[in-house]
């Protein structure tokens, strides 16, 4: 059974196409991040899964129930934190958890989710006072009520500074040993590729890429980026434009020298060895050899700023047609 | 005060913590005695005191039920807070029914501060008031209220802000209220009879004689078409009804229209409820 699955689903407000024909599927017990620059239509395709806003076309379900038809038995079934809520400013931080405890009839303990979240100390304080981040830790824990199935996570990260962040991390992840299904959207790059299975990248309402993290590097950055430490003796007669004939070199698209070091563009990784060599025939010592890769947010900006309009998603191994 | 209902009981804790109903409470304990110390000779000897009293309720009570209405869904949606709401077990239907049911009970509380004074104040003049008339005339003001209410808490799972709840209620209160008698029930004269008095259709004497139910039999029906004529003849009605079912006598005044003005009440309270509950439904929230 699939935690998550949508099928064309599109959403247009009169002739603009907030998401269009998107297929995506979410698999039980994945932690599963779903990525786009602003407007791409993330939160339009969350809002669908909620129920919040109706598809034009397609179709999304649930833990197999449709949430359009059936709306009662997904949210049941699920945790959210979604976006540009408000919560109630005069009740309390406590108050909110025991209102989802009660709406969701469930045994939690308050005090231990506000204690997971990390606001035990302001549980007795209203949320009206809460700073933003306490506002987003405490949604979060209201999601966390139930231990449900699947927690759809609208920006978690918003506005929790880095040890917040890095508590989120843990949290999802202990909700995902759990046997949770963790589904979020997040601008946090280094957050989603830390902790999630998969990612998919949205762009301009069209789905661009599933797949995990380090599917979609080998299979986008073909470009690798090698960096030769040099021996330490300077040589006085250094010349920083010497590129050691490594432009000769088929696939070497550009040589980056320092006093210490060379970084080489490769357009193939099979050249790697050949210009190792190259170096070492010059007489030049190589005491370090390091590959850089590319992050996730390099792959990122490379597929949301080449992105072809009508272009075939990305597909991967680890990841399925998009 | 325990509630089996979280959301009802959040969104009154939520409310009642706020200034707004503290001031509601005193103003319309203020505006009762105000009324009162004003022409204090409005509670005599005469029988129905009570229910005459509370004929001062006509004007003030819808806009009190506006003030505590009007944002009771649509300040979820600008807000937001209605994201957070669904994301619990509820569907949209069960939303708007728990939010209007909280606020019957903030209106309930407010009004149950008033209702005391009221009493007080005839008792003291007059001596007593009839378990019949104390029973029918909050009955029927609850039933009142409770149309105007549910007419807000309508129009606002509808609205698409504060703003337009409030500007379309005020036009509903000055249509059905303020030009009621004045102006729409002399164009309906007009167009009915061709003459745009209502004088000779209905005989504003005592209302407590009259009870709305004499005249021209279609006009006693649209004249209840209003909300405050409606209340009007309902409380006098039901105060008959009552009286003859205690003492086993029969109600001199039709049935008929009365019923009617007991049915449009029911009406305002329950259509635009639906009728909100069925677009709430549907609506992107956004």
């Amino acid at each position: 059974m699939t935690a998550i699955e949508t099928d064309g689903l599109t959403k247009r407000y009169g002739d603009l196409e907030a998401i269009s024909d998107v297929d995506l599927t979410v698999e039980r017990g994945e932690i599963f991040g779903f990525l786009g620059p602003n407007g791409a239509g993330k939160s339009t395709t969350i809002d669908v899964l909620l129920d919040f806003i109706r598809p034009t076309a397609g179709r999304a379900s649930v833990l197999d129930d449709d949430p359009q038809e059936n709306p009662r038995a997904v949210r049941e079934q699920i945790g959210i934190l979604p976006d540009e809520y408000s919560l109630y400013d005069r009740l309390t931080g406590r108050e909110h958890v025991v209102f989802a405890i009660e709406m969701n009839d469930a045994a939690d303990d308050p005090d231990e989710i506000l204690e997971r979240v990390g606001l035990a100390d302001a549980a007795d304080q209203r949320a009206g006072d809460y700073s933003k981040g306490m506002g987003q830790r405490l949604a979060l824990g209201m999601a966390l009520v139930g231990d449900p199935d699947v927690l759809i996570l609208d920006e978690p990260s918003s506005g929790i500074d880095p040890n917040g962040m890095h508590e989120i991390r843990t949290l999802l992840r202990e909700e995902a040993d759990r046997g949770a299904t963790v589904f979020f959207s997040s601008h946090a790059l280094e957050q989603v590729e830390a902790i999630c299975d998969r990612v998919c990248v949205l762009d301009d309402g069209e789905l661009l890429a599933v797949s995990t993290v380090e599917n979609l590097r080998d299979s986008l950055d073909s470009r690798s980026v090698l960096v030769l430490t040099l021996d330490a003796n300077p040589d006085p007669d250094l010349d920083l434009n010497d590129d050691h004939g490594l432009l000769e070199l088929p696939d070497v698209t550009d040589v980056e020298r320092t006093e210490t070091a060379l970084r080489i563009e490769c357009a193939d990784p099979g050249v790697k060895s050949a210009a190792i060599s190259r170096v070492e025939d010059t007489g030049a010592s190589v005491v370090d050899i390091d590959v850089e890769q590319a992050s996730l947010e390099d792959l990122f900006a490379e597929l949301t700023t080449d992105s072809t309009e009508g272009a075939d998603p990305i597909e991967t191994p680890g990841g399925e047609r998009a | 005060m325990s509630f089996s209902h979280p959301l009802v009981r959040a969104d009154i804790t939520d409310l009642v913590r706020s200034n707004l109903v503290w001031i509601l409470t005193a103003l319309l304990v203020v505006l009762v005695f105000a009324n009162w110390a004003a022409d204090p000779t409005m509670i005599d000897s005469a029988s129905q005191s009570f229910l005459l009293v509370l004929l001062q309720f006509t004007h003030w009570l819808p806009l009190f039920a506006i003030v505590i209405g009007y944002d009771a869904i649509v300040e979820l949606r600008e807000s937001g807070r209605v994201r957070l709401l669904l994301g619990q077990p509820k569907t949209r239907r069960s939303l708007v029914v728990e939010l209007f049911l909280a606020r019957a009970i903030v209106f309930f509380s407010i009004l149950s501060a008033a209702i005391p004074v009221v009493l007080v104040l005839v008792v003291v003049q007059t001596g007593s008031v009839g378990v019949l008339e104390f029973v029918a005339g909050v009955g029927s003001l609850a039933l009142y209220g409770l149309a105007w209410l549910g007419a807000t808490v309508g129009v606002s799972a509808i609205a698409a802000s504060g703003r337009q709840v409030i500007g379309v209620m005020l036009i509903a209160y000055t249509l059905l209220l303020a030009l009621w008698e004045p102006f729409v029930a002399r164009v309906l004269a007009l167009a009915v009879t061709g003459s745009g008095e209502i004088g000779g259709l209905i005989e504003f004497v005592d209302p407590a004689v009259v009870t709305y139910a004499e005249g021209a039999t279609w006009f006693l029906y649209a004249f209840r078409l209003g909300p405050a004529e409606a209340f009007t003849g309902t409380v006098f009605y039901s105060y008959e009804v009552l009286q003859a079912a205690a003492s086993g006598g029969s109600v001199a005044v039709p049935h008929g229209p009365n019923l009617f003005g007991v049915g449009v009440l029911l009406a305002w309270l329950v259509l635009p409820l639906l009728v909100g509950s069925w677009w709430f439904q549907r609506v992107d929230l956004e």
